[in-house]
């Protein structure tokens, strides 16, 4: 689709454009601290695999209103971002645990009020598939969380609303006093995309963080007894309990778009705006190239 | 309620015995017999997860191990188990890569998701150990080799590469760096010296796993590449079948020394998107590949080796050398026949050759037939040539007659030739308005002479058909003409329609029905259809091709086959089962060609390139091209069904933008019939107005009116005209209400909702085949998502949007147009096409009941109360009386009623309710008290729509699956 449809079609992808923002997902969670007022009293934000960091963007412009606050945000991603002001940007893999040495370190060994992670995987058409590792990326962006997060600290996470999301409404029960499913209006209807707001978090008792990297996800949330299911010697099949989160729709009615409704433009757009951010280089930029060459050769 | 059919993504195939295929279709494995179709098993596996992958060990059907995975489940079972159904559901904590037997079948190795192995004793079904290399980074990918001295594993990760490392030591033997993006497939040779793996970059390469080095890259998907077979393993060489995005799958072939993997052929067998799985079966040299379709195909990988396979060319000096004669300069090969054992060919200087068992052979030289000759013959070998001057040479086996004829003024333009029931009919066309000249010729000789009125005005033959039994002839013209002449009358009248399809030239004509003259026409600007034109012409059947041009078509076995061009391939396409069954790149359209097709392979196709002659012959086929047919490859959006005398027929409107019209058994199995692509982009919503018509609407606006002819066929009957210049808004939902005129049927109220929140009320009236747009309003600024019609004693609008408020609006009457009494509309104005139509006359109730969008209701009305029962994102539902006399809506609602998004409601009698979500539930509950009676995983993902067909509920998402359900 040419960048003047989706114009046309996405008002949020038009209007992330006008105000300077680098995806229309800033709206998201825009309409997730109306909602939560979760930039409340925060002083120390993680944002997990933040680019293009149009989250951080938020964080910052939200936290940063009243100028003399003192918070520090740190956002992190594989891939490197373009500066934001008043956020630390790291560029490292959140399943490493010098990642969390060097965000503590930023942090002066003070732990989290907030972590976040807009992440999403290369998804595959396959739901099973997409589900299961967006249900790993929200493990992973957890495990550091249950690591940087003080004692009733929020995590903020994008999930895919699939079949076995009610397993994981119920793991995260354990470790937070309120667990609930957040669909911004700015999230399109069709899309399985939600968010998981956990308040108030809740470090089990007698479980020690311990983030080594020969542990894989699933191996660092074995002994916490959140009723995860496990390797046994009989292979039998473990019963999870699977719990359904309330869902709360985000954004007011009456001031926020729909992102499923048509507009038709204010005003004649006579050319379109480009990105504020231009994408990155795909992996398969040169497929591409070479298409264009036509030096793809079926036959 | 109980699952009797499924159709959706095949993830998982296996060749055991190069004889047996083994299938995973959803949860249930299913065996084929690969060279007879035949199914031997089918038998669920799972009680949730999709079958993603099958290892079998054993030299023997009956003795076999099966180790079936899928998610974080394994099942461990002997064939015997399989048949009986006695299956255990293992767990491996972890979403499981590969799963592999040791050699002599007592262990199993399973890579997972977090690059683990997972070792597990078969006989007791129990773990034995697992080991890792240290490295636990999340894989797309991983593939598991056992070899006699150790187990490789290649685990394939999301921004490292692939890692290899040794089972037996944990040691990681290689880190093979060079794609970019996440490692989407991997398979090793059977010796494990080599690696193939696929990436996001859209390359395939080749590893020297002694080594480690990267030795060969292949280009060529146009999309990701998810899976990699490697087959025929010679010393320093293999072949290589990979499946993609793009819809293809291509072979590959590998030689040591040569860095690029040099691309053989592509297959294209599935639709909508993405080739999910395949498999080799390298003995008898086939590939079989899954799609997202849920269709599995074979795709034959040695056609070109099989009986009867020929591929050759001839150049003009080849050509005379072979005959003696001497070409001039200037002179081609023009005209040529394919007999389908012999062609017969003439030059632009009058020589007549033939070609038959692979020699060339000079028949005749005769200068009459210099510069413009046409060559046509019969499927019985008599070959024609005939000249502008009506001088007509018959080419029988070894004799040769000629025939004059004659023309009043003017000269020959054209001559077409039919074959039918062993009697050849020729029809020979004058440049002027002469009539034509239709000829029956029996040993050589013209046994009857008819003449038929050339049609006035722009008329031009270019294909036609004779019916033997009442003499009538179906005649098709380029400028989209149709001109049929019945009975044996002399000279003969023609009925003739123009444009009764969109497009230009028709390319061919076949007469299917003797008595009604049911024909089936192929236009080349990609349409088809099947008309009757005994009498008026009706349409029964109308669709379009998306790409390239047609040349012609013909059923077999009940399947349509259609074949033309496509940029510079030849192509062989069954429109029945959607898979393209031929492809040979032959330069284009535009150029001399003769297809010829055969019933079981055998296909010929000649064409001239380069001024040399090419002959391709396809060879016999081993296997049956598929193995399960398919429905959409895409999200299915909506679906509706209609009884019809034999069960049901279904309509399914899917995402990849196609109608899909099926037969619905009595025992819940899914027939295609047509897969509709007059649309132009993802639908929204289907529906019946009756058992004869039903609607269709997507984005830009498109609201489709269809017609089912003889519960067989459909045709597009009928378009709204977009309101804007350049749609943007889709047409979420609309319900249709029959309105009646003096008493009998005449149309029909349509209401449709948009995405920019408009309403619309549309009368069709049958007589006159228009809309005309009778009532429009917007609701809000939100997007619209459903809508129903209720007629009290008024015609009410109820509708629900992505605000989560349900309204209510009382419609009017269309200025005067209806008169709405009793719970009937009947027509008492015509209504005019005007700038400005009425309003909707007043908004009674707008109350939000969800917190965002309500996704879907049903209502059930009695008297003036309706019963509305609602579905929303919000996880809940809601029950609500709607009094219309006193206006008034009162609700109950229930939260949190699945976990994820409600997507359908559906009435089942006056106290059941039938809901789908996300969460691949479908729930029966009773009404108004909303308890939950019954509950059913599904197999399909996305789940978003259902319907009910007498005792069954169809299930739409991504795929399609059918329960029966006791109401």
């Amino acid at each position: 689709m040419g960048k003047s449809s989706k114009d046309k079609r996405d008002v949020y992808y038009r209007k992330a454009k006008e105000e300077g923002w680098r995806a229309r997902s800033a709206y998201k969670l825009l309409q997730l601290n109306e909602q939560f007022g979760l930039f409340n009293n925060i002083h120390r934000v993680v944002d997990l695999c933040a680019a293009p960091g149009s989250w951080s963007q938020v964080l910052s412009r939200e936290i940063f209103k009243n100028e003399r606050s003192d918070a520090q945000i740190v956002a992190v991603d594989l891939q490197p971002m373009a500066p934001i002001d008043d956020v630390v940007t790291l560029q490292a893999d959140i399943t490493d645990p010098r990642t969390l040495d060097k965000i503590l370190h930023i942090f002066g060994g003070e732990k989290a009020d907030f972590v976040c992670s807009d992440g999403a995987p290369d998804v595959t058409g396959l739901h099973d598939l997409d589900e299961y590792i967006q249900a790993q990326l929200v493990l992973c962006a957890l495990r550091l969380a249950t690591c940087l997060l003080k004692e009733g600290g929020t995590f903020v996470a994008k999930i895919f609303r699939g079949r076995d999301i009610d397993l994981l409404y119920s793991q995260l029960g354990f470790l937070f006093e309120k667990v609930v499913c957040a669909k911004p209006r700015a999230s399109r209807g069709t899309s399985l995309e939600s968010f998981i707001v956990c308040i108030g978090y809740r470090p089990r008792e007698g479980w020690k963080p311990d983030l080594q990297p020969e542990l894989s996800t699933e191996e660092f949330f074995q002994n916490m007894d959140i009723g995860r299911a496990r390797l046994h010697e009989d292979l039998r099949v473990d019963y999870e309990e699977r719990k359904v989160a309330p869902f709360v729709a985000c954004g007011d009615l009456k001031t926020s778009y729909d992102s499923d409704a048509s507009y038709s433009l204010d005003t004649k757009v006579t050319h379109s705006l480009d990105p504020v951010q231009m994408p990155t280089d795909p992996p398969y930029k040169r497929a591409l190239e070479m298409k264009r060459q036509g030096q793809l050769r079926g036959k | 309620m109980k699952s009797v059919y499924q159709v959706g993504p095949v993830c998982a195939l296996t060749v055991f015995m190069d004889r047996y295929l083994f299938a995973g279709e959803g949860p249930n494995l299913v065996v084929y017999e690969i060279t007879t179709g035949k199914q031997i098993v089918c038998q669920p596996v799972f009680s949730r997860n999709k079958i993603h992958g099958i290892s079998v060990f054993g030299s023997d059907l009956h003795t076999a191990q099966l180790c079936v995975w899928g998610g974080r489940t394994l099942a461990l079972l002997a064939w015997r188990q399989l048949l009986e159904g006695d299956i255990d559901e293992l767990m491996i904590g972890d979403w499981i890569k590969d799963a592999q037997f040791s050699l002599d079948g007592a262990v199993v190795y399973c890579l997972h998701s977090h690059n683990v192995v997972v070792a597990v004793d078969v006989a007791r079904k129990r773990l034995l150990e697992t080991r890792s290399c240290g490295e636990k980074s999340i894989l797309y990918t991983g593939c598991l080799r056992v070899l006699p001295n150790r187990v490789l594993v290649c685990a394939g990760t999301v921004m490292d590469g692939i890692l290899v490392w040794s089972y037996d030591d944990c040691q990681v033997v290689h880190r093979l760096q060079g794609h970019m993006g996440s490692i989407f497939g991997l398979c090793t040779s059977n010796d494990g010296r080599w690696l193939v793996s696929c990436s996001d970059d859209r390359s395939i390469r080749v590893w020297n796993l002694g080594s480690g080095e990267q030795v060969a890259t292949g280009w060529g998907h146009g999309s990701r590449i998810w899976w990699l077979r490697v087959y025929a393993e010679e010393e320093g060489k293999f072949s290589v079948l990979s499946g993609s995005e793009d819809l293809t799958c291509r072979t590959w072939r590998f030689e040591q020394d040569n860095e690029a993997l040099e691309p053989v052929d592509v297959f294209e067998t599935h639709t909508g998107r993405n080739v999910w799985s395949g498999a080799v079966c390298d003995a008898l040299g086939l590939g079989i590949s899954g799609g997202a379709d849920g269709a599995i195909t074979v795709s034959d990988l040695a056609e070109t080796q099989r009986e009867g396979a020929v591929s050759t060319a001839w150049t003009l000096e080849q050509i005379a050398e072979q005959t003696g004669a001497t070409f001039a300069r200037d002179e081609i090969v023009k005209e040529y026949y394919d007999t389908g054992s012999e062609l017969v060919a003439a030059t632009s200087r009058g020589k007549v050759l033939r070609l038959r068992n692979g020699l060339w052979e000079l028949v005749l030289t005769d200068t009459r037939f210099e510069k413009f000759s046409l060559v046509r013959g019969f499927d019985t070998g008599v070959v024609l040539i005939a000249n502008k001057m009506g001088d007509l040479l018959i080419l029988g086996d070894g004799s040769t007659a000629e025939q004059k004829i004659k023309f009043e003024r003017g000269v020959l333009s054209n001559m077409l030739t039919a074959t039918r029931n062993g009697r050849q009919f020729v029809l020979v066309e004058n440049v002027l308005e002469e009539p034509l000249v239709l000829l029956e010729i029996a040993q050589m000789t013209v046994v009857s002479e008819r003449r038929l009125s050339k049609p006035a005005g722009k008329f031009a033959t270019s294909a036609f058909d004779v019916d033997v039994a009442s003499g009538a002839v179906v005649v098709g013209s380029r400028f989209a003409t149709l001109a049929v002449f019945l009975g044996d009358e002399q000279p003969a009248e023609p009925r003739v329609w123009r444009n009764f399809l969109k497009g230009d030239t028709v390319s061919s004509v076949e007469i299917l029905d003797s008595a009604s003259l049911e024909t089936l026409v192929v236009m080349k600007d990609r349409e088809y259809g099947v008309v009757r034109c005994a009498g008026e012409l009706e349409l029964l059947q109308t669709n379009r091709l998306q790409r390239g041009f047609l040349e012609g078509g013909y059923f077999e076995d009940g399947d349509l086959l259609l074949y033309g061009f496509r940029s510079d391939t030849f192509f062989l396409w069954n429109e029945t089962k959607q898979l393209e069954l031929l492809r040979e790149t032959c330069g284009g359209p535009h150029r001399q060609w003769s297809f010829r097709h055969g019933s079981c392979g055998g296909h010929r196709l000649f064409y001239t390139r380069s001024s040399s002659v090419h002959f391709r012959q396809t060879g016999a086929r081993i296997a049956p091209e598929t193995l399960r047919t398919g429905l959409h490859g895409r999200e299915i959006r909506s679906v509706a069904a209609c009884q019809t005398s034999t069960g049901h027929l279904l309509v399914t409107g899917s995402e990849d933008t196609t109608v899909r019209v099926s037969r619905l058994t009595v025992d819940g199995s899914v027939i295609p019939l047509w897969c509709e692509r007059q649309h132009g982009s993802g639908l929204q919503a289907v529906h019946f107005v009756n058992s004869d018509y039903f609607v269709s609407s997507s984005a830009r606006e498109e609201v489709y009116l269809w017609k089912l002819c003889d519960e067989k066929y459909v045709r597009l009957h009928r378009t709204i005209r977009p309101r804007s210049s350049n749609p943007e808004t889709r047409v979420m939902d609309f319900d249709a209400f029959e309105v009646r005129q003096h008493g009998r049927v005449a149309g029909f109220l349509l209401a449709a909702v948009y995405s920019d929140s408009s309403v619309r009320l549309w009368y069709y009236s049958y007589e006159l085949n228009t809309f005309r747009l009778v009532v429009e309003d917007v609701y809000a600024s939100c997007c619209v998502l459903r809508v129903r019609l209720v007629v009290l004693d008024a015609i009410y609008v109820v509708l629900a949007a992505t605000n989560g408020h349900l309204a209510v609006y009382r419609a009017g009457d269309g200025d005067g147009v209806f008169d709405v009494c009793g719970g009937a509309v009947d027509l008492v104005a015509v209504p005019r096409q005007a700038a400005e139509v009425p309003q909707l006359e007043q908004l009674l109730i707008n109350q939000q009941i969800h917190q965002s969008s309500i996704k879907s209701f049903d209502l059930a009305v009695d008297g003036h109360t309706a019963l509305i029962v609602t579905g929303g994102d919000d996880n809940g539902m809601a029950v609500s009386t709607l009094d219309f006399a006193a206006v008034e809506l009162s609700t109950t609602y229930v939260a949190s009623t699945a976990s994820s998004t409600i997507t359908d409601v559906v009435l089942c009698g006056p106290n059941r309710v039938l809901t789908t979500s996300v969460d691949q539930m479908v729930r029966v509950w009773r009404v108004p008290q909303l308890e939950l009676e019954t509950e059913q995983y599904t197999t399909v993902a996305d789940t978003g729509c259902a319907c009910l067909a007498g005792d069954l509920v169809v299930v739409g998402g991504a795929g399609l699956e059918v329960f029966q359900i006791d109401i």
